[in-house]
């Protein structure tokens, strides 16, 4: 009787060390036969385990305050480092800024030279030179900052260069220009100076696009797009090459929608009929993954559901950064399987034109919930990591 | 997915690509520093910081969990944070009130909640931070990740530095301590919340299935 006794509580002991694992169904199988074992014999085990799984519960339902601001980084943020010494760094600035110079300089010389090729491709010239400049004045430690990168990733001057010379012959070269048309002009619009409104005024544009079967016709149309009639003359602007659409449809996946209401409940499954595993609150921005067939619900990244790592919200109270359209579709199988994406098939066209007014703003001004074509910059400058750095920081001024 | 490209072009200084990550993250990595510092400002602080570090530092990134080593950085701006201002934690009790429209996971199916259950709940929550803060750090933070951030395992160990070993060990103790600590408070707490050790009594849970 003794015995038993205190081999009981010894084993209590035991078993008390390795609830925890127990309730995670992290135990050997050896450890939890011991376990079951000793549950089933001892009371208090049973109790112990119980209020052991009742303060996990309650730590699990914990409410999530509410995010108090989005975080995004400002554009005065310090290029990522390699580690380099900062004596190399402080030279490298000089060099930086010549080259920074000289990118303007060419570039407006270039687009000065080419007055008669063509119209479409002086249509971007005269809206890139006025921005590059407030950007410049802007931001310049910025801009310097950004060429510095550059060097490091040893893009030197030439690239720029070529960049720069591009727009007047190859075919492939707008698409390198047309990028920082694109860009400044947003960016001139964000920071509101006026230097913004290219010559080529709205109505120029699309004639131009029409003329000139080239994508640089596309830069004018989105550059004006850009300080006007946005959602209409992104249509306009996703004309252009092969190239910027299969970039834009890799960055498509980035998709995110911000809550609008002050609580929404995330399920196991796209409908009503699945159990709540837990909430999001207005202003939290969620990660898409798809949309349920009848685009009536969301799947989206959610950890806290450590089965799948994913759930479903209504679409309806949750405002995207692009068109829902540009989300695959998500073919939910069980709760306890993450739903399988499925990859957009349809032609490039539709996807292309509904993104270019309203992918994720590229801005850190994640409160501006009206969508921006702003998207074009972030996209163009990761494809293109000739022309990104130099522009990329340039433009990264506007906002406080 | 894109989740890397986003990052590839961020180590290459595109600051949209990075800020890109930050929107997909800050909910996650706000939520783990307030519950690890028990405060607002001093979460939102350490949610800045961790940020600007990641971006400072995102070449050292050479794949994996992404998630995991930003919450390394995030673990450490915490803590840094905890040392340097030896702030007083103090739980807003505002923050923490939810919507009585959606309950957090393991109340089962949202019913309605009358506005009594609402206000326990409210109250557990300020409890549930009282408590964290009595833990050694290493174990609250394991905690947070673990049981209200929902993370695996694996990645609590990465982004705490150690193996799973040891997160699990850490993770034993710190929820005993919380039992003991929410039982120590038996009295205080909302009825409905209390825990039945003594008597091996269950029934009362209110959490039968998560």
């Amino acid at each position: 009787m003794f015995n038993r006794k205190d081999r009981i509580e010894n084993m209590d002991a035991y078993v008390e060390e390795r609830l925890s694992d127990y309730l995670d169904g992290t135990l050997s199988p050896h450890d939890r036969a011991i376990v079951e074992t000793h549950l089933e014999a001892s009371e208090r085990a049973r109790a112990s385990l119980e209020s052991l799984r009742y303060t996990v519960q309650l730590l699990k339902q914990t409410p999530a305050p509410a995010l108090p601001r989005q975080f995004t980084l400002p554009v005065t943020s310090r290029a990522p480092t390699q580690g380099a010494p900062s004596w190399l760094t402080w030279s490298l600035r000089g060099v930086a800024v010549a080259a920074t110079a000289a990118f303007v300089i060419l570039l407006t010389a270039t687009l000065l030279r080419q007055e008669d090729p063509n119209q479409a491709a002086n249509a971007p010239v005269a809206a890139v030179v006025p921005s590059v400049v407030v950007a410049m004045n802007a931001q310049p430690t910025r801009a310097l900052e950004g060429a510095l990168q550059e060097s490091a990733n040893d893009t030197s001057a030439t690239q720029v260069m070529i960049t720069v010379e591009a727009p007047a012959a190859v075919e492939s070269a707008p698409i390198t220009i047309e990028p920082s048309a694109a860009q400044k002009s947003q960016q001139a619009q964000t920071s509101e100076a006026d230097a913004v409104p290219p010559p080529a005024s709205p109505t120029e544009a699309p004639v131009a696009n029409s003329q000139v079967v080239q994508p640089t016709s596309a830069a004018p149309a989105s550059a004006s797009g850009a300080s006007g009639n946005a959602p209409e003359l992104g249509t306009n602007a996703a004309t252009p090459s092969v190239d910027a659409s299969t970039q834009r449809s890799t960055f498509s996946e980035a998709l995110t929608g911000q809550i609008i209401i002050s609580q929404l409940k995330v399920r196991e499954g796209p409908g009503t009929e699945y159990r709540a595993i837990g909430g999001v609150r207005r202003g939290e921005t969620v990660t898409i993954l798809g949309r349920s067939k009848e685009s009536l619900w969301l799947l989206i990244e959610f950890p806290r559901n450590r089965k799948t790592g994913q759930g479903w919200i209504s679409v309806a109270y949750v405002e995207l950064n692009a068109a829902l359209e540009t989300a695959p579709f998500a073919d939910f199988i069980d709760v306890d399987q993450p739903a399988v994406i499925i990859p957009p098939t349809e032609t490039a066209a539709p996807p292309l034109e509904t993104e270019t007014p309203s992918a994720p703003t590229a801005t850190p001004d994640p409160n501006g919930a009206t969508p921006v074509p702003n998207e074009e910059p972030t996209k163009e400058s990761n494809g293109n990591p000739t022309t990104q750095a130099p522009e990329g920081n340039a433009t990264e001024t506007p906002t406080p | 997915m894109n989740e890397l490209k986003m990052i590839a072009a961020a180590q290459k200084g595109d600051l949209p690509a990075f800020n890109q990550l930050v929107r997909a993250y800050q909910t996650i990595v706000y939520h783990t520093a307030y519950r690890v510092l028990g405060d607002g400002d001093a979460a939102s602080d350490a949610t800045q910081d961790a940020f600007v570090n990641a971006y400072k530092n995102i070449r050292s990134f050479r794949g994996g969990s992404f998630k995991a080593w930003l919450l390394r950085i995030v673990t450490n701006t915490c803590y840094d944070q905890l040392r340097a201002k030896k702030r007083k934690p103090t739980a807003s009790l505002d923050a923490l009130l939810i919507d009585p429209d959606n309950p957090a996971p393991g109340l089962g199916e949202a019913k309605e909640e009358s506005p009594h259950d609402h206000a326990e709940r409210s109250e557990l929550a300020a409890w549930i931070q009282k408590g964290l803060q009595t833990l050694p750090y290493d174990q609250r933070i394991t905690l947070v990740l673990s049981d209200i951030d929902g993370f695996a395992y694996e990645e609590i160990a990465q982004a705490t530095n150690t193996n799973v070993g040891t997160v699990k060990s850490r993770l034993s103790r710190a929820r005993n301590q919380m039992r003991a600590f929410l039982m120590q408070q038996q009295e205080l707490l909302p009825s409905a919340y209390r825990l039945k050790h003594r008597t091996g009594e269950t029934k009362n849970l209110r959490v039968e299935n998560v």
